[in-house]
């Protein structure tokens, strides 16, 4: 995990995850995941990713394992996008570091408009990796 | 006299006939996708009835024939149908408490987007453009 006394600004080349915990955010049939993953909420100017940045995959998982269980849902995998693509929808990723989870960032820079957020979303989708399931 | 009655009866329950077999069809068909509505609704409690309702009556409302929708769920409670042949090629709607419908579709390039109102039980044929757009190019 990142050292929570000196957290790094964001390369365009690092890789964020995103968690997956509810059905209708991948499709069963290609493991491909859906604009419902990547649309953050109207009152939400920002969407959690957590930095692969010197995270060990259990620690990685893990971290997946404690978002999961704060909302009440269970882990179903995540998928993993670059920064230097989202950077080139517009969007901007930030250093958003928790107590308890130092690699955490947000990405911001989203539309007021629902319909542009889903549009943006929906190109998320496009360049995310597909379904990577827990180990 | 007699034949036009009995030709009128006959066309009557022919008429009858159809609307039934249409109407089962349309259930039939779409039986899944409310299937998957329903079983989302008691997964998110975040989803809200009139919401489960409208989208209900949007899909009940797609035209028979229509390739069903994958149903899905926005972060704060707004159902969403999607109509998908590949990550760049894809359209999604989503649909709220308000009658108002949100879309955003990526055809290559392209990424038409907008909102329209759900008031009446027709689709919006600006919907039934980009869905017809989504699947056939």
């Amino acid at each position: 995990m990142i050292d929570p006394l000196n957290v790094p600004d964001i390369d365009d080349g690092e890789q964020l995850a995103r968690f997956v915990t509810q059905k209708g955010q991948f499709r069963s049939s290609n493991r491909t995941v859906t604009q419902n993953l990547f649309v953050p909420p109207n009152t939400s100017a920002e969407l959690s990713v957590v930095r692969h940045r010197e995270t060990t995959q259990v620690e990685l998982w893990q971290i997946g394992q404690n978002v999961a269980s704060d909302m009440g849902r269970e882990l179903l995998g995540r998928t993993d996008l670059v920064v230097a693509e989202v950077r080139q929808l517009f969007l901007d990723v930030v250093k958003s570091p928790l107590p308890l989870n130092p690699n955490h960032a947000d990405i911001i820079g989203w539309p007021a408009a629902r319909e542009d957020r889903k549009a943006i979303a929906i190109k998320l989708a496009r360049i995310a990796s597909n379904l990577i399931e827990p180990n | 006299m007699i034949v036009e009655s009995e030709t009128g009866r006959c066309l009557q329950a022919a008429i009858q006939d159809r609307d039934a077999h249409a109407a089962l069809t349309n259930s039939f068909s779409k039986r899944k996708t409310f299937d998957e509505l329903n079983a989302i609704r008691a997964e998110a409690s975040d989803v809200s009835w009139s919401a489960f309702n409208n989208a209900k009556r949007l899909l009940d409302a797609l035209p028979i024939g229509l390739d069903q929708p994958s149903v899905g769920i926005e972060p704060d409670g707004f159902l969403t149908f999607e109509w998908h042949r590949n990550p760049s090629w894809t359209f999604s709607v989503s649909i709220g408490e308000s009658s108002t419908l949100y879309y955003a579709a990526l055809f290559g390039n392209q990424d038409p987007r907008g909102t329209c109102r759900f008031t009446s039980n027709e689709v919006p044929q600006i919907l039934i453009s980009l869905i017809t757009q989504a699947l056939h190019g």
